[in-house]
């Protein structure tokens, strides 16, 4: 139950702007939300996001929630930045759907509500005595993704998309280690929707 | 085009459950369980006196270097002369659970039984959970060959508000001798290491000058010595990182001990 209350809180940005009135004059109103399954910044995860013309460059910012059975302690949340460059947009004759084949980024995610994590290492440690803090994340991305365009005012369309990712440390755990690491055991998976507000034309 | 669209969504829902679709990188989901009572079940196999030759592979610090304990494994699988292996700790570098998953794949291939102590790098994030979960308790003892085995976990630092080393643990270990003629002590850190708690360093060199005690080996320090240090009588041994492309082998008959530096490519 605890589980879909948080579902519900995490995609209130959804319903929020559902049916909102954009003004004429948008200002900092966001491109498109996002919520996410997987892909190591929680079970689920939602946010905002703003691009570029054509969505060729995107940014957001994603909250999420770890659930307790994850790290088998108490639950967790999650900040996550993420940009990401689309090179290629392929568009259906008609205009209703567009394919983003690759997009490549990178995200950086911050572990929320618990102690057992650290971001800044703690001060009885000498400098560099961990290389890298266990509360903050670097992830490398890659993401495919489909939209289906309606073009209309306030309501660009709504797609899905596959995203891999490659946390830093288990990057850094392979080319360290290659002959005893299997390759497919670095990439995870996340995949989501996203509802596209507007797009700058 | 439905069932192609079907089929395509069935597979997707099919891939959501699998632990490529990770929640987080501090997911506690271990490999194996209780692999240190596995081992331990494994030694009646090992039907020896103490006067006669026990030989021991003593490996530390795997972290960031699972190609070489994989080359270690090997070149220690060849040796029919080795009893037991050791790891001294730093089973990881960052205490997850896909680092815990890849250095117990390789170091299951060891023909002889295995133990690992708890390394300060194996309690990140949830390490201390999963190295309950995979291994079992972080102090823990078992006796073979008429010789005790005390494995101690000497991260003071991973342990800011609980008792690490536990120094009264130790010492009951150690007057509960029972069958056992000499007892070895095993740790990641050795008392030379700021890790290891200063104010427990004064009483731990006071237990082991203990005649019951025949020598201490820990990692940590990424550099092979052997000697007695400090003046204090007891033998202390620090085992070279695997990164360094080495192990030692420990051969133990009676009261003597000989180590030898054993180098692989």
């Amino acid at each position: 139950m605890k589980f879909w209350w948080t579902t519900l809180f995490l995609t209130l940005p959804l319903y929020c702007i559902w049916g909102q009135e954009i003004p004429e004059k948008r200002g900092i109103w966001p491109h498109y939300a996002r919520a996410q399954f997987a892909g190591n910044i929680g079970a689920i995860s939602s946010g905002i996001g703003y691009a570029t013309k054509k969505q060729r460059l995107q940014g957001e910012l994603l909250v999420g929630y770890v659930p307790a059975s994850t790290t088998d302690d108490h639950a967790l949340g999650t900040i996550t930045l993420k940009g990401r460059y689309t090179p290629w947009q392929l568009n259906t004759t008609n205009e209703k759907w567009s394919f983003y084949p690759i997009a490549i980024g990178l995200g950086v995610s911050q572990t929320i509500g618990s102690d057992d994590y650290f971001t800044i290492i703690q001060n009885r440690y000498p400098n560099g005595y961990y290389s890298l803090p266990t509360g903050f994340r670097t992830l490398m991305l890659f993401e495919t993704r489909f939209e289906r365009i309606w073009d209309r005012k306030n309501f660009h369309g709504v797609g899905a998309y596959l995203e891999m990712n490659i946390p830093d440390f288990y990057l850094i755990n392979y080319i360290r280690s290659p002959e005893a690491i299997p390759f497919g055991d670095i990439f995870f998976f996340g995949c989501g929707i996203q509802w596209t507000f507007w797009t700058k034309k | 085009m439905k069932a192609s669209v079907r089929l395509i969504l069935v597979c997707l829902i099919s891939c959501l459950g699998c632990e490529q679709f990770s929640f987080h990188p501090y997911t506690v989901d271990p490999v194996d369980h209780d692999l240190t009572q596995k081992q331990t079940q494994r030694l009646s196999a090992i039907n020896k006196s103490f006067e006669d030759t026990l030989t021991i592979a003593l490996i530390t610090d795997s972290q960031l270097a699972l190609d070489e304990m994989q080359k270690a494994v090997d070149h220690i699988n060849q040796d029919p002369s080795i009893d037991l292996v050791f790891h001294c700790g730093d089973f990881t570098e960052y205490g997850t659970t896909r680092e815990y998953e890849w250095g117990v794949n390789i170091i299951k291939r060891l023909r002889k039984p295995y133990f690992v102590v708890f390394g300060n790098h194996d309690a990140l994030g949830t390490g201390k959970r999963l190295y309950k979960q995979t291994f079992g308790p972080l102090d823990f003892t078992f006796s073979v060959a008429e010789r005790k085995f005390i494995f101690l976990n000497t991260n003071s630092w991973e342990f800011p508000d609980e008792n690490v080393p536990d120094i009264d643990w130790l010492e009951r270990e150690l007057e509960n001798q029972e069958s056992s003629k000499k007892a070895m002590l095993i740790s990641h850190a050795g008392p030379i290491h700021s890790e290891f708690e200063p104010s427990k360093v004064g009483t731990f060199h006071r237990l082991l000058t203990n005649p019951f005690v025949q020598l201490s080996a820990f990692g940590h320090g990424h550099s092979y010595k052997y000697g007695e240090l400090y003046g204090s009588g007891v033998d202390y041994l620090q085992v070279d990182a695997l990164s360094n492309n080495n192990y030692v082998k420990l051969i133990l008959t009676g009261d003597s001990t000989h180590i030898t530096q054993v180098f692989f490519d």
